[in-house]
């Protein structure tokens, strides 16, 4: 009934599938002396495991520590929380955000954008009247800036007829002089 | 847990396993120390560890394989007596249980790293899969395979030692 037993459980062993538990059945069989003829062979192995254990650092090598007595922290949390006031972290963070705050709110003041209402946009053009929101009077701003910039227009061709003008005299008077 | 608990708790798994990884006596307790050390100056983050042993394993291993890679170093012996020994002598050469466990010992010494290494931390610490998976920093599915095979090639070389034995005694 035994050699059954442990005759599966050690099929079960090499092939990777042993509990903690069977393991534990497996060594303190093999570690008897009522051990099996059919299972003898495999008892060097698990004397093996045993004897490794008997391996041990000894304590004259371990290297001395001042207060290695003191527990280790337990709780990050807590920990990281006083060593964030204690490092004086508390008041760099503070500081950072104070200068933060300061200086965005000067860049604000400095780069504040005018309220000018835009009332009117016509292609690439736009007009820009000062608080007025009269469409009536918006119209007639535009009118009056158009006929504006008509009037430059209408004035340069005017000027560069004249040139022309002054141009084919010049060449008249040079081909008769000819 | 205070540090001094810590490491008497764990000082001789991780010096078996450091024996187990560099082959060699001195450099496993140079490797044991300087995990100490490390662990010590350290102390102040290892509330962050969930699992104290398991961080000492991975300290342990990733120290024997900086010892080892930076000697080039074979880790097939691990003591001058196995180095003595014939490459071709079994367990059952002689009668003496010392010689069968001494071959034992090579043949694990001789199997893959990772094989190696997983069956050191299931059958000589008894560490669940978990904490194995923890402590090689390798999956479940890993841990059962490396250990399977190891066991597998183990096996191996005891029948062949046995049917070598016989055909000797004929």
């Amino acid at each position: 009934m035994t050699f059954t037993i442990i005759n599966e459980l050690i099929e079960k062993y090499f092939t990777g599938e042993t509990s903690l538990e069977e393991e534990q059945i497996l060594r303190g069989y093999f570690k008897g002396s009522d051990i099996d003829l059919r299972l003898l062979s495999y008892t060097p192995l698990f004397q093996f495991f045993e004897k490794e254990k008997d391996i041990v650092f000894e304590d004259a090598k371990m290297p001395k520590f001042q207060n290695a007595d003191t527990d280790i922290p337990k709780l990050k949390t807590q920990n990281s929380k006083l060593k964030i006031l204690r490092g004086g972290y508390f008041w760099k963070i503070a500081a950072t955000l104070a200068f933060l705050v300061v200086g965005s709110v000067a860049i604000f003041k400095v780069f504040e954008p005018k309220s000018p209402q835009i009332v009117a946009h016509r292609g690439a053009k736009m007009i820009v009247l000062d608080g007025d929101d009269d469409p009536e009077v918006a119209y007639e701003k535009v009118k009056e800036a158009l006929s504006l910039v008509s009037h430059k227009m209408k004035r340069g061709t005017d000027e560069t007829t004249n040139g022309l003008l002054k141009l084919k005299d010049a060449t008249e008077i040079l081909n008769t002089g000819n | 847990m205070n540090f001094e608990k810590l490491a008497i708790s764990v000082k001789d798994k991780l010096y078996r396993f450091a024996l187990r990884m560099t082959g060699d006596v001195a450099e496993a307790e140079d490797v044991v120390q300087e995990v100490f050390i490390k662990v010590w100056n350290k102390r102040d983050e290892m509330q962050e560890v969930l699992n104290h042993e398991a961080y000492c394993m991975t300290l342990t291993r990733n120290l024997s394989l900086d010892k080892m890679r930076s000697k080039h170093r074979r880790t097939a012996e691990i003591s001058e007596a196995l180095q003595l020994m014939d490459s071709y002598s079994t367990p059952y050469d002689t009668t003496e249980t010392s010689d069968a466990l001494n071959c034992i010992r090579k043949w694990m010494q001789d199997l893959p790293e990772k094989q190696k290494l997983t069956m050191h931390l299931r059958d000589i610490e008894g560490m669940t899969y978990d904490e194995i998976s923890a402590a090689l920093e390798m999956s479940l599915a890993q841990v059962k395979v490396n250990l399977h095979r190891a066991r597998q090639l183990i096996r191996e070389k005891m029948l062949a030692a046995e049917s070598f034995r016989l055909m000797d005694n004929e």
